[in-house]
C-alpha cells in the first residue's frame, strides 16, 4: 500500500513534459511533424488542444495516402470530414500561410474557404486528371499570394463576367499554373492584381486587369484577350501565340 | 520603467524597484543605458566597471564559475545583463542549479571552443558532444531545456528541445505516457472522441 501511494507520488512529479510551460511544449512540437504532433492529443487533457498552436501545418500526400488504402469506401466523406476539422483549426487561428497539396476527393471541403488573415495560399493537386474542382468564391480579404497547381477551376450560375476570386480584393499575385476551366475560358478580372503568371493552360481566357504589372505566360495555348494599361513587364515562353486584341 | 500597464486583470499588484536578478529577457530592462554608462564612467575613469575577461556566475545553490566572458555571452541574457552594466560583481542565476550550470557552461565552452564548424573533423567533433551531452536523465535533460530557455541560449534549446522530439516521435501513445509519466486524465469515452476527432492522425 505505501509502496504504492509512493509510486502515485513519483508519478505525479515524474512528468516533466506536460509541466513545461506551452511555449517549450510547442518548440518541442515543432521538431515533429504534423501528423504525430496531432497524436499528443490524445496523452492528456493537458495536451489535448496543443498541438492546435503550431504555427505551421504541414500535410503531405503521403498522410493522406495511407488513409484512401484503409477505406476504399469512404474516401470522400471520410477526408472530408477530417480536412473540414485540420482546416477549420487552421483558418480559425489566424493561420496566414497555407499550403496543400491533396488529390481527387477534396473539392467541396475547399469550396468554404473563407478566413480573415490568410495571406498566402497554395493548392496542389497530385496530376491533371485528378485535380481538385474549387468554386472560385473564396471570401478571403487579407490574401495576397494565390498559387495553384493542377486545380479544376469552375464559376457558379450567375455568370463569367463576376471573374475569379474576385472576393479576394487585396490579391496581387497570382499563379494557375496547369490549371483547367470547367466551361473552357477562364475569365480573371481583378482590380488589384498585379503579377500573373500562366502556365500550362490549354484553354484561352480574359484578363483584365488594370494594375497589373508583371504577366508571365508559359506553355499555354488559346486565345487571350488581355487588358492590362500599366503593365510593366511581358514575359511569354512557348510554342502558341494567337493573341487577340492585345491593348 | 513600466510603460503600457494594462491594469484590467490585474488583481493585485506590487512593484518594488530593486536592481534585482534575474531578468527575464522579456521583462523591462532595470540598470543604465548604455549612454549612462558610458557618461558615469567617463566621468569616473577608475571606477570598478571592469572590462575584465572573466564573469561570475552563481547558481541557486550559491555555489559560483567563473567563466570567461566570450563563453558566457553565449546566453543572449547574461549578456544583455553585461551590455547593461548589471554585471559588475558576479551574476546570481536563482533559477539554475550548480549541477546544471556546470553542464551548461560546459556546452557554451565547447561550442565557443570550435569556432568554424566549417571544417569536416571540428564538424563531427561537434556533432558527437552534443549527440553525448544529451545522453542524461529526464530531470536533467527538462532542467537542461527550461535553463537554456531562461539564459536563452538558442543552440542548445533546439538541441534538448530536438532529443525530446526525437522521444516522441514515433511512439504510440501509450509508449509516450509511460516514457514520460503522463497521467491519462480521460475517461474511456472521452479518449474515443479524441481518436475519432484526429482519426486520420493515428492511421
Amino acid at each position: 500500500m505505501d509502496s504504492g501511494r509512493g509510486k502515485i507520488r513519483m508519478n505525479m512529479e515524474g512528468d516533466r513534459l506536460s509541466s513545461l510551460p506551452d511555449d517549450l511544449i510547442l518548440k518541442i512540437l515543432s521538431f515533429i511533424d504534423t501528423k504525430h504532433a496531432i497524436r499528443t492529443s490524445v496523452l492528456s487533457s493537458r495536451w489535448r488542444y496543443i498541438w492546435t498552436s503550431t504555427p505551421r501545418l504541414d500535410f503531405s500526400t503521403r498522410d493522406f495516402r495511407t488513409l484512401a488504402k484503409f477505406s476504399k469506401f469512404v474516401t470522400g466523406s471520410f477526408i472530408k470530414r477530417i480536412l473540414n476539422k485540420v482546416l477549420n483549426y487552421a483558418l480559425s487561428h489566424n493561420v496566414q500561410q497555407l499550403n496543400i497539396t491533396c488529390r481527387h476527393g477534396c473539392e467541396s471541403l475547399l469550396s468554404r474557404f473563407s478566413s480573415q488573415s490568410l495571406k498566402h495560399l497554395t493548392l496542389i493537386g497530385l496530376t491533371f486528371k485528378n485535380s481538385i474542382t474549387t468554386p472560385p468564391t473564396w471570401d478571403m480579404l487579407a490574401l495576397t499570394t494565390l498559387t495553384l497547381f493542377c486545380v479544376t477551376l469552375y464559376a457558379d450560375n450567375t455568370g463569367e463576367s463576376a471573374g475569379l476570386f474576385s472576393n479576394c480584393a487585396n490579391l496581387k499575385n497570382l499563379t494557375l499554373n496547369s490549371c483547367r476551366m470547367e466551361w473552357g475560358r477562364f475569365n480573371i478580372c481583378h482590380p488589384r492584381l498585379s503579377n500573373l503568371t500562366l502556365e500550362n493552360s490549354h484553354e484561352g481566357g480574359d484578363v483584365v486587369a488594370p494594375q497589373l504589372k508583371n504577366l508571365t505566360i508559359r506553355n499555354s495555348r488559346g486565345i487571350h484577350q488581355i487588358s492590362v494599361p500599366n503593365l510593366a513587364s511581358l514575359r511569354y515562353e512557348g510554342h502558341f501565340f494567337s493573341f487577340e486584341g492585345f491593348c | 520603467m513600466l510603460k503600457n500597464l494594462n491594469s484590467k486583470h490585474i488583481q493585485r499588484f506590487s512593484y518594488k524597484y530593486l536592481p534585482q536578478f534575474p531578468i527575464s529577457p522579456n521583462s523591462p530592462k532595470l540598470g543604465f543605458s548604455r549612454s549612462q554608462i558610458a557618461n558615469y564612467r567617463s566621468n569616473f575613469p577608475t571606477t570598478i566597471m571592469s572590462s575584465s575577461k572573466t564573469i561570475v556566475l552563481r547558481s541557486s545553490d550559491g555555489e559560483t564559475f567563473e567563466v570567461d566572458e566570450a563563453v558566457a555571452v553565449e546566453s543572449q541574457t547574461i549578456k544583455h545583463m553585461i551590455e547593461d552594466g548589471c554585471a559588475d560583481t558576479s551574476i546570481p542565476l536563482p533559477n539554475v542549479t550548480s549541477k546544471i550550470l556546470s553542464k551548461v557552461i560546459e556546452y557554451c565552452k565547447k561550442h565557443v571552443e570550435t569556432p568554424n564548424a566549417d571544417e569536416k573533423v571540428a564538424e563531427e567533433d561537434l556533432k558527437s558532444f552534443d549527440a553525448d551531452f544529451v545522453k542524461v536523465d529526464q530531470s536533467t535533460l527538462f532542467d537542461l531545456i527550461l535553463a537554456a530557455n531562461y539564459l536563452n541560449i538558442k543552440s542548445l534549446l533546439d538541441l534538448t528541445c530536438q532529443t525530446v522530439a526525437d522521444m516522441i516521435k514515433g511512439k504510440t501513445p501509450e509508449e509516450i505516457r509511460k516514457t514520460f509519466n503522463i497521467k491519462n486524465d480521460f475517461t474511456p469515452e472521452e479518449e474515443e472522441e479524441v481518436r475519432r476527432e484526429n482519426a486520420w492522425a493515428f492511421e
